[in-house]
C-alpha cells in the first residue's frame, strides 16, 4: 500500500467512484467522482489531534463492529493516504448542532466542512478492475445462529480478534462473557458450495479452507491453553503451493480434530451461552451433538455489491454470480468483455492471494499495451554540491508537529540541550518542519550556517525521510548526510503521560542521532545501463504468453524452446475448461501470433550458460549467444510416472489422465478406446500427489481435469466412478462442473491413504477395483474397462537442476523453483531480473499459467522499459585491503550479490555487485575482518550510537 | 613529547642504526609495503608519538618480536609499539577489530569485579578436577572461542581444555579449574589498555590465591606470558610457578603411557611460547616421543619462526591471510600431513585462512599440541 | 555446606530500579511496528532506546556485547516474523548470530533473560507495546546488570 502511495507514477484516488466512461482502448475518458473527505490531504499530517478531540464514538467497520472509532477517523492503522475522513452521518456538525471540535483542534486548518468533493475527467488508455469481493452474510443461514448467538463469529471477525492491534489486542475471548474459550468449532462452506434455501452460492469460495486451518494454528499460538478445536468440513481444499504440506502439519496438532461433515444446526444454551453443534461424521456415520464455547463460520465470498453499477458504467458484463465476466476466448482470466478493460483478483471470481497478485501483474501487462508512455519528468538542473569536508557541523531541527510533539516534550529544553552537544553548530525549532515553509527554513539555515550534517527530530523516517532528503538535495547537500530522529511516533505519542521521562528519552535520541550524523558520509545514486531485451525460456503456454506480452510492449524477445516445436503440453490437450475451448486451437492461435510477431523463436535450442546480472545477462545457447536485460523461466513441469502403483506398469488398461487425454485427442472427440467404447471407467485421484513418498504437495490441476474427462465420458454413456481423497475443484467454475458431473451420475467415492483402492486384473488387464466405501463400511467392487490415474505434476528435474545451477534461483522442498514471496511475489525470484511463469513454480492450470505469463512479462518489462537502472547507494561495499576472501559473504547472501574475484597471483577478493545488493547489511555482520561496510548503517555509526546512548547517559 | 621520549628511551629506540633489518624480516612489511618498523621508529623519533596516534598501522604490529631477534642493537620494537598504543588508546585511537570487536568486548568485561561467569560446563564426569589444590589449570579463552568459532570451523576449542585435563589426570595431577577465571588480559596489555589489564591481573591472582595453588599450568602461550611475565610487571612478584603444558609433559614423560600414533607432523612455534618464553624444545621433544610420530622442521623454525599472522584480534586483513598461506605452504612443503601448533589462536587463524574458494586452500591438517598428545594416551 | 540466611528484603526502603534497555529494530517490520504503536497511541514503558538497522541479520554478537559491556541492563533484537523478512532469510541469519551471542552471554555469566530476539510485524503495534512492557517489567525485577556502573532508580 505504502509502495503504491509513494510511487511517482501512481496517483491514488481514494473515496472515489467511476461515474462515466467512454472512448476506445488507448483513448478512454473516465469521469471520477471524488466524494468529499472534509479533510485536505495536502494539509493533513496525520497527527491525530482531531480524532482525540472528536466527541462522537461509533462502531468501527474495520474491526467488524467489535471496536470503536470516532466520527473523524482513519479507516485503519496503515491506511494510505494517512489522512483522516469525516463520517458526516455521525458528525455533530450536521444540521443544527455545531461542534467544530476537529476544525478547532487542527493547527493546519485541514478540516473543511464545506468540502463538496470534485469530479475529475481522466484520459486513460486502459482500465483494470480490481474491486475484490464481499463477505457472505452468514445471518442468511438462520440455523447457524449468526447474529443471534453471541458466540458465533465469522472468520473475518476472528481475523480481527487474532490481530495484535485488533479490538482485543490479540486475545481470544468469547463475546458473551469475555472468557477465553476452551473449545472452538470451525465450520466450513458457510455460504459456499450449496444451493437451496440456506445455501448461498454454488461455487467454492476457495480461500476459506486454508484460512481456517491457519486460524486454528494461530488460535493455539495466541491461547496455548485452548483445549480443543473441532473443524467441520466436506473436502479439504488445500490446493495451492505448500498448502497441502501446511494442512498435513496441522494434522499433527493434538488439539485439532477434523470432522468430515457439515453441521445441520447450532443451538445456544440460553444461560451459559455455550453452543451445541449437530453433525454427522460422514466417515463413521455417527451423528453427534458437540458442545463448544465458540463457533467460527467460514463465510464464503460473494460478488461486490457495487459490481452491477460499475459493470454498467464500464459497459462490461457480469457472470451469473455477479462477478465480472471473463471473455473466454483468451483462455486467460484477465480479459473482460470489453477490450481495454481488464480484471484481476476476486473481482472476476474467487482467487487466493498469490493468484490475485499474479493476475494483477498480468492485467497490468495487458493494460500497458494501451498506455502511451508518459514523458519523463522534467529533469531539474541539480544544485551544485555543497562542500561538506572538514569537521562535522551538525544542524539539529526540532519539529513541534503542532502539539503532537511539543504537547508532550519540552521542546525548549531540548533545543537548549541540543546546542550543548559537541559538533552541533545550529539548532532551530519549527511548528511543522515538513511543511513547505518548514523545509524552506531548513534549507536557508543549512546554507547560512554551512551545516554539513543535518538531524531532524520529528516523526518517522519511514514516511518522511524522503521528503527531507529531497530538500537537502535541492540545495546541494548530499541527501545521505541527513539523519532522522523519531521523537513523535516512538516517543511523544507513546509516552504521553510521562512528559519528563519522554523528554529525557528524546534527549538521548537526539544525542544518538547526532552521534550517527557525525559519521555519515555522502553517498551517490549510481545507474547502470540496461539491455532492453528479454529471454523467455520455454515455449509452452506460460512462456508464449510472456513472450507475446513483452513483444506487444515493443520489447526485443528471444523465446527458447528445447523441443522442436512451440506449444508445450497445451497442444496435447483436448478441450480447456471452464470455457470448453479447443486446446489445440488456443495453442495454434498463440503459435501463429508468435510467428507473426518479432519474437525471435529458437526451437531445438538449449541454454549452455548465463552470466551477468539484472539488466545485463550474457546468454550462451546451442544456437548462438546474445545479451538480454531480463529472463523469464517458463520451463513447465513433468507429469508423474506412476510405475507399479495401481499396477500401472502391468496392465495395459491402467492409464494416466494424460494418456486418456491423448486418446480423446486422437479420436477427435469420439469416446473410442482401441476401437471400443468402454462401459466402465474408474478414475483414481492423487497418484503421485499428497504423499510423502512421491510429492507431498497437491498437484491442483488433476481434480478439475478428472471432472472434465469424467463428464466427457459420462455424456457418451460410460459408467464413471471417481475415487478420491478430497475433491479439490478450486479453479474458475470447477465446483459447478463437479456439480454437473454428479448430476450426470458420475459416482464419487472417497478413500483414505491408509486404505488405497485395489486394482484387480486377470494377469494382462485390470478388470475391477475394490475400494472401501467409508459411510457404508463396505467393500465396493467396481468393474473397470479402464482405470485412469490422475497423475500429479512433478518438477522437470533435469531442466530445473540445470537452470538452478546457471541462475542460482533457489528451489523449495518440493523441488519447484521458489518464488520471491509465497503470497506477494509469485512470479519474482530472489535473483533480480529473473522471473517465473507457469508450472515451473508448482502445478497450475492453463488459466493460471496464462495469467502468470502476463505477470512475469509485466515485471520483466518494468526493468527493461528503462535504458538504465538507478541503484540505491545504501548498499554494502568491500574494502579490498581488508578482505581475506574467506567467502562467508558469498555463501550467505540470498541475492548472490557478493562474489570472489581473482586479482591475479592467486589473490582473491570479495566484490559486491551493487546492482544486486539490497543493503540489508547481514554480510557485514558476518565479515570477520570488517572488510564489508554496510553503508549508512556502518559499524562505526552504530557503535557511536551505542557509545553515546550508554556512556553519556544523563 | 616527554612521554614519547620516555617510551623511546625505555625501549632503546634511540639506539636505532637505521639498518633496516627489522623491516626486511617483518612479516607485515612483506605483505604491506606501507608498513615499516624502521619508519615507525623514525616517525616517533622526529615527530613524537603524536604522529603515530592517528596512524592505523600502529595497530598492525604483531608484536611477534621477530624484528627484535634480528636487531643488532636490541631495540625493543614490539614493546615500543605497545607503549605508544597506551598513549594512543588514552587519546581515543583504536584499530580495526576483527569480528566486530566481540573478543575485545569480552576481554574488557573481564575487568569488571562483578562478573560471575559460567565457564566450567565443559568439565565432564570423567575429568578429575578440584575446587582447591596445589595446581591451577588456567584455561584461558577457550570457552569463548567455542561459542564464537565452534560452529564455523571444523574444530572444538574446548577439546583443548578437555585434553589438557586428561593429560594432567594421566600423570596424576588433579588440577583446580577456576569457575570465575578471567581472560588473562594479554591482548589488552598489548593494545595499551593498562588499567584494565592491571585490574584483570589482580582479579585473576586473587582467584588463584583463593584456590591455595602455587603452581599454574596453561595450554595457551599468551596466558603463560601474561601470568609469568606481565602480571609481575603490573602487580609485583606473585610467587607463582607458571608452566606451559609442554614443559609439564616433558617433565613427566617417563610416567606417561603413549600408544603408537604414526603421523608426519611439523611444528609451529607460537611467538609467545617461543621468542617470549624461549620454549622451543619441550613441545618438539614430547611430540617426537610419541611412538610413530615423525617430526619435520620448516625452514623458519624456533627463533626464526614466522608468526601465525594476526594478533590481538586487530587489523586482520588480506595481508595477514597471505602470511598465513605462506606459512601453511611452508608446512606442506615439509611433507608433513599435519601442522601442530601449541596456541589455540594460531589454529583459529590458520583455519580461517583455509576458508574460501578451493583455489584459496593449502590443504594441510591443523591440530593443537595438546590434542595430539592426548590422543596418544593409553590407560 | 554452610547455610547462610539472607537478610530480609527491605521492600519499602528501596527505590524502584529503572532499567536501561537497548533495542535493535529492523526497518521493515519491528521499527514499523513501533511506529504503528505510535499511530495507535498505544502507551508503553519509555525505558528503552531504539537503534534502527535495515535487517535484524545486521546485528552482530559484537553490537549486543558492546551494549552489555557499556552497562545496558538488557538488549532486545527485533525483526520480522519468519517468512516476512524483507530480505527473505535475514531473520534466520539473525537467529544464527543470536545463538552465538547467547552462548557468549551465558559463558560471561550474565542472565540470559537480559538478551532477547523477538519478531514484531509492521502491523503489530499492540504486540510491540506488550513486548516492551513485559521486557521492561522482567528486567526491572531482575535488577541492574552487574556491568551497569550507575543504575538508575526512581
Amino acid at each position: 500500500m505504502m509502495d503504491a502511495g509513494r510511487h511517482p507514477n501512481i496517483e491514488v484516488l481514494t473515496n472515489s467512484e467511476l461515474v462515466r466512461f467512454e472512448g476506445k482502448p488507448g483513448n478512454f475518458t473516465a469521469t471520477v467522482r471524488r466524494h468529499p473527505r472534509y479533510v485536505d490531504e495536502n494539509l493533513c499530517t496525520g497527527c491525530g489531534q482531531c480524532v482525540h478531540d472528536c466527541p462522537v464514538i461509533v462502531p468501527n467497520e474495520f474491526e467488524v463492529g467489535m471496536g470503536a472509532r470516532k466520527a473523524i477517523y482513519s479507516p485503519f492503522p496503515q491506511a494510505v493516504p494517512n489522512t483522516y475522513i469525516i463520517d458526516r452521518e455521525n458528525c455533530l456538525n450536521d444540521d443544527f448542532l455545531v461542534c467544530n471540535n476537529c476544525m478547532n483542534s487542527c493547527d493546519r486548518n485541514a478540516v473543511n466542512y464545506d468540502d463538496l468533493g470534485a469530479e475529475l475527467r481522466l484520459a486513460v488508455g486502459a482500465v483494470v478492475v480490481a474491486t475484490g469481493f464481499d463477505v457472505y452474510n452468514a445471518s442468511a443461514i438462520p440455523s447457524y445462529g449468526y447474529g443471534l448467538y453471541d458466540n458465533v463469529l465469522s472468520n473475518i471477525e476472528l481475523e480481527r480478534v487474532l490481530n495484535a492491534s485488533g479490538p482485543t489486542r490479540g486475545h481470544i475471548v468469547r463475546p458473551s462473557d469475555k472468557k477465553v474459550p476452551k473449545k472452538i468449532a470451525f465450520i466450513q462452506c458457510v455460504g459456499s458450495r450449496g444451493e437451496g434455501k440456506e445455501a448461498g452460492c454454488q461455487y467454492c469460495s476457495r480461500y476459506c479452507c486454508m484460512n481456517a486451518v491457519k486460524d486454528c494454528l494461530l488460535v493455539k499460538q495466541h491461547e496455548p491453553d485452548i483445549e480443543e478445536l473441532v473443524f467441520f468440513y466436506i473436502d479439504m481444499r488445500a490446493a495451492g503451493r505448500g498448502f497441502e504440506e501446511f494442512y498435513q502439519r496441522s494434522l499433527e496438532m493434538p488439539e485439532l480434530t477434523y470432522v468430515r461433515g457439515r453441521p445441520s444446526k447450532i443451538l445456544e444454551d440460553a444461560v451459559t451461552k455455550d453452543l451445541m453443534v449437530y453433525v454427522e461424521d460422514v466417515e463413521t456415520g455417527q451423528v453427534s451433538r458437540i458442545k463448544v464455547d465458540m463457533a467460527v463460520l467460514s463465510t464464503g465470498a460473494v460478488a461486490g455489491e457495487t459490481n452491477n453499477r460499475l459493470a454498467e458504467v464500464l459497459g462490461i458484463s457480469l457472470d451469473e454470480n455477479k462477478f465480472f465476466e471473463v471473455d473466454p476466448k483468451y483462455g486467460s482470466p484477465l480479459h473482460t468483455s470489453r477490450e481495454g478493460v481488464y480484471v484481476c483478483g476476486c473481482a472476476a471470481g474467487i482467487n487466493d492471494i498469490s493468484d490475485s497478485v499474479s493476475q494483477a501483474s498480468g492485467a497490468a501487462a495487458e493494460a500497458e499495451k494501451f498506455v502511451t508512455k508518459s514523458p519523463p519528468a522534467q529533469e531539474v538542473e541539480p544544485a551544485p554540491e555543497m562542500d561538506t569536508s572538514g569537521p562535522p557541523r551538525v544542524g539539529v531541527f526540532l519539529c513541534h508537529c503542532g502539539i503532537n510533539i511539543a504537547g508532550v516534550l519540552d521542546v525548549e529544553s531540548l533545543k537548549e540541550y541540543a546546542q550543548g552537544i559537541p559538533d552541533v553548530a545550529f539548532v532551530e525549532e519549527n511548528l511543522f518542519l515538513c511543511s513547505d515553509e518548514g523545509q524552506r527554513l531548513m534549507q536557508e539555515k543549512i546554507a547560512e550556517h554551512r551545516l554539513n550534517r543535518v538531524v531532524a527530530a520529528a516523526c518517522t523516517p519511514r514516511t518522511h525521510e524522503p521528503v527531507f532528503r529531497e530538500s537537502c538535495q535541492q540545495i546541494g547537500l548530499n541527501p545521505y548526510l541527513f539523519e532522522m530522529v523519531n521523537v513523535r511516533d516512538q516517543c511523544s505519542w507513546v509516552h504521553t503521560g510521562v512528559p519528563e521521562i519522554a523528554t529525557a528519552k528524546a534527549r538521548d535520541m537526539i544525542r544518538s542521532g547526532v552521534a550517527k550524523a557525525r559519521h555519515l558520509q555522502p553517498l551517490y545514486r549510481k545507474s547502470i545501463p540496461v539491455n532492453q531485451s528479454a529471454l523467455v525460456v520455454g515455449g509452452g503456454v506460460g512462456g508464449m504468453a510472456a513472450a507475446l506480452e513483452l513483444e506487444a510492449q515493443g520489447m526485443k524477445v528471444y523465446l527458447i524452446e528445447q523441443q522442436g516445436r512451440l506449444g508445450g503440453r497445451l497442444i496435447n490437450l483436448t478441450r480447456v475448461y471452464p470455457a470448453n475451448l479447443s486446446a489445440f486451437e488456443l495453442a495454434r492461435v498463440m503459435v501463429e501470433k508468435i510467428k507473426a510477431s518479432r519474437v525471435e523463436v529458437m526451437t531445438g535450442t538449449e541454454i549452455n550458460a548465463i552470466s551477468g546480472f539484472v539488466g545485463n545477462f550474457d546468454v550462451a545457447t546451442t544456437n548462438g549467444n546474445f545479451k538480454v536485460g531480463t529472463i523469464v523461466l517458463a520451463t513447465g513441469a513433468d507429469i508423474y510416472k506412476p510405475g507399479d502403483e495401481f499396477s500401472y506398469d502391468r496392465f495395459e488398461n491402467v492409464i494416466t489422465n494424460q494418456e486418456l487425454e491423448d486418446i480423446l485427442h486422437d479420436t477427435k472427440g469420439k469416446i473410442d478406446i482401441h476401437g471400443q467404447t468402454p462401459e466402465n471407467v474408474v478414475f483414481i485421484q492423487c497418484v503421485g500427489s499428497r504423499s510423502s513418498d512421491t510429492n507431498p504437495g497437491c498437484s491442483r490441476y488433476c481434480c478439475p481435469t478428472t471432472i472434465k474427462q469424467a463428464i466427457r465420458l459420462r455424456e457418451s454413456g460410460v459408467n464413471v466412478a471417481v475415487l478420491h481423497r478430497d475433491m479439490r475443484t478450486v479453479g474458475a467454475k470447477a465446483e459447478e462442473h463437479y456439480r454437473h458431473a454428479r448430476e450426470l451420475g458420475v459416482k464419487f467415492i472417497r478413500f483414505t491413504p491408509e486404505r488405497l483402492p485395489r486394482v484387480i486384473g486377470n494377469g494382462k488387464a485390470a478388470e475391477r477395483i475394490e475400494v472401501k466405501e467409508l459411510a457404508l463400511d463396505r467393500i465396493l467392487d467396481i468393474p473397470a474397462d479402464y482405470v485412469v490415474l490422475a497423475a500429479g505434476m512433478v518438477p522437470n528435474k533435469a531442466t530445473t537442476d540445470k537452470l538452478q545451477d546457471i541462475l542460482k534461483v533457489p528451489r523449495a522442498a518440493d523441488g519447484f523453483f521458489m518464488e520471491r514471496h509465497a503470497k506477494l511475489g509469485p512470479v519474482e525470484t530472489t535473483t533480480e531480473g529473473v522471473f517465473l511463469a507457469g508450472c515451473v513454480s508448482g502445478p497450475k492450470d492453463i488459466a493460471d499459467s496464462l495469467a502468470q505469463g502476463a505477470a512475469a512479462a509485466a515485471k520483466a518489462a518494468a526493468i527493461i522499459s528503462h535504458d538504465t537502472v538507478a541503484l540505491e547507494p545504501t548498499t554494502c561495499v568491500v574494502r579490498p585491503e581488508l578482505c581475506r576472501a574467506c567467502g562467508e559473504c558469498v555463501g550467505m547472501c540470498d541475492y548472490h550479490a557478493p562474489g570472489l574475484v581473482d586479482k591475479g597471483d592467486g589473490v582473491q577478493v570479495a566484490e559486491i555487485n551493487q546492482a544486486l545488493c539490497k543493503g540489508c547489511g547481514t554480510c557485514a555482520s558476518w565479515c570477520p575482518t570488517g572488510a564489508i561496510v554496510a553503508l549508512h548503517f556502518t559499524d562505526e555509526q552504530i557503535n557511536s550510537m551505542l557509545d553515546t546512548l550508554l556512556l553519556d547517559r544523563v | 613529547m616527554n612521554a614519547s621520549l620516555e617510551q623511546m628511551k625505555k625501549n632503546r629506540a634511540f639506539l636505532c642504526l637505521e639498518c633496516g633489518k627489522c623491516t626486511a624480516v617483518c612479516p607485515i612489511s612483506k605483505v604491506n609495503l606501507a608498513y615499516s618498523p624502521r619508519r615507525m621508529l623514525a616517525a616517533g623519533l622526529f615527530y613524537g608519538a603524536e604522529d603515530l596516534v592517528s596512524d592505523q598501522l600502529l595497530w598492525s604490529c604483531l608484536t611477534c618480536q621477530l624484528c627484535s631477534q634480528r636487531c643488532p642493537v636490541d631495540v625493543r620494537f614490539s614493546e615500543y609499539m605497545r607503549d605508544v598504543r597506551v598513549y594512543a588508546y588514552s587519546r581515543g585511537s583504536w584499530g580495526n577489530p576483527s569480528h566486530g570487536g566481540a573478543m575485545h568486548h569480552i576481554m574488557e568485561m573481564a575487568a569488571s569485579p562483578k562478573l560471575k561467569q559460567n565457564r566450567t560446563e565443559w568439565i565432564s564426569d570423567d575429568l578429575k578436577v578440584r575446587q582447591r589444590g596445589e595446581v591451577v589449570y588456567f584455561v584461558g579463552c577457550l570457552p569463548y572461542y567455542q561459542e564464537l568459532f565452534g560452529k564455523d570451523f571444523d574444530f572444538s576449542p574446548l577439546s583443548i581444555a578437555v585434553d589438557t585435563v586428561k593429560i594432567l589426570n594421566h600423570i596424576g595431577i588433579e588440577p583446580v579449574v577456576l569457575e570465575n577465571e578471567r581472560c588473562c588480559g594479554h591482548d589488552l596489555y598489548w593494545l595499551g589498555q593498562v588499567e584494565r589489564f592491571a585490574q584483570i591481573a589482580k582479579l585473576n591472582l586473587d582467584e588463584i590465591r583463593r584456590s591455595g595453588a602455587e603452581k599454574v599450568i596453561t595450554a595457551c602461550p599468551e596466558c603463560a606470558v601474561a601470568l609469568k611475565t606481565l602480571y609481575p610487571e603490573v602487580a609485583g612478584d606473585n610467587g607463582l610457578e607458571v608452566k606451559h603444558i609442554s614443559e609439564v609433559v616433558l617433565e613427566n614423560r617417563h610416567r606417561m603411557k603413549l600408544g603408537d600414533r604414526p603421523a608426519e607432523v611439523t611444528y609451529q612455534d607460537p611467538c609467545r611460547l617461543g621468542r617470549y618464553l624461549e620454549i622451543y624444545e619441550q613441545p618438539r621433544q614430547t611430540l617426537a616421543s610419541v611412538p610413530g610420530v615423525s617430526l619435520r622442521e620448516m625452514p623458519h623454525n624456533r627463533r626464526g619462526a614466522t608468526c601465525c599472522g594476526t594478533t590481538n584480534w586487530m587489523n586482520c586483513d588480506a595481508g595477514c591471510k597471505r602470511i598465513q598461506h605462506a606459512r601453511l605452504e611452508e608446512a606442506r612443503a615439509t611433507g608433513a600431513e599435519t601442522l601442530v601448533t601449541a596456541c589455540p589462536k594460531c589454529q583459529i587463524h590458520f583455519r580461517c585462512a583455509e576458508c574460501g574458494g578451493e583455489s584459496q586452500q593449502v590443504g594441510i591438517k591443523i591440530a593443537d599440541y595438546v590434542n595430539v598428545i592426548a590422543s596418544a594416551l593409553e590407560a | 555446606m554452610a547455610t547462610r540466611t539472607r537478610p530480609a528484603k527491605k521492600k519499602s526502603a528501596k527505590k524502584k530500579f529503572i532499567p536501561n534497555i537497548v533495542v535493535f529494530a529492523c526497518n521493515w517490520c519491528s521499527y514499523a511496528g513501533a511506529d504503528n504503536a505510535g499511530v495507535n497511541r498505544i502507551q508503553h514503558s519509555p525505558h528503552f532506546r531504539v537503534i534502527r538497522t535495515m535487517c535484524s541479520g545486521r546485528v552482530t554478537p559484537a553490537f549486543v556485547l558492546k551494549a552489555l559491556k557499556l552497562g545496558a541492563d538488557a538488549v532486545l533484537v527485533s525483526g520480522c516474523h519468519f517468512g516476512d523478512c524483507h530480505y527473505i532469510f535475514g531473520n534466520y541469519k539473525a537467529v544464527e548470530q543470536f545463538e552465538k551471542t547467547k552462548g557468549l552471554v551465558k559463558t560471561l555469566g550474565l542472565d540470559l533473560k537480559r538478551i532477547r530476539l523477538e519478531w514484531v510485524s509492521a502491523a503489530e503495534g499492540g504486540r510491540w507495546a506488550n513486548l516492551i512492557n513485559e521486557f521492561v517489567q522482567q528486567i526491572t525485577e531482575l535488577g541492574p546488570s552487574p556491568l551497569n556502573p550507575k543504575p538508575t532508580y526512581e
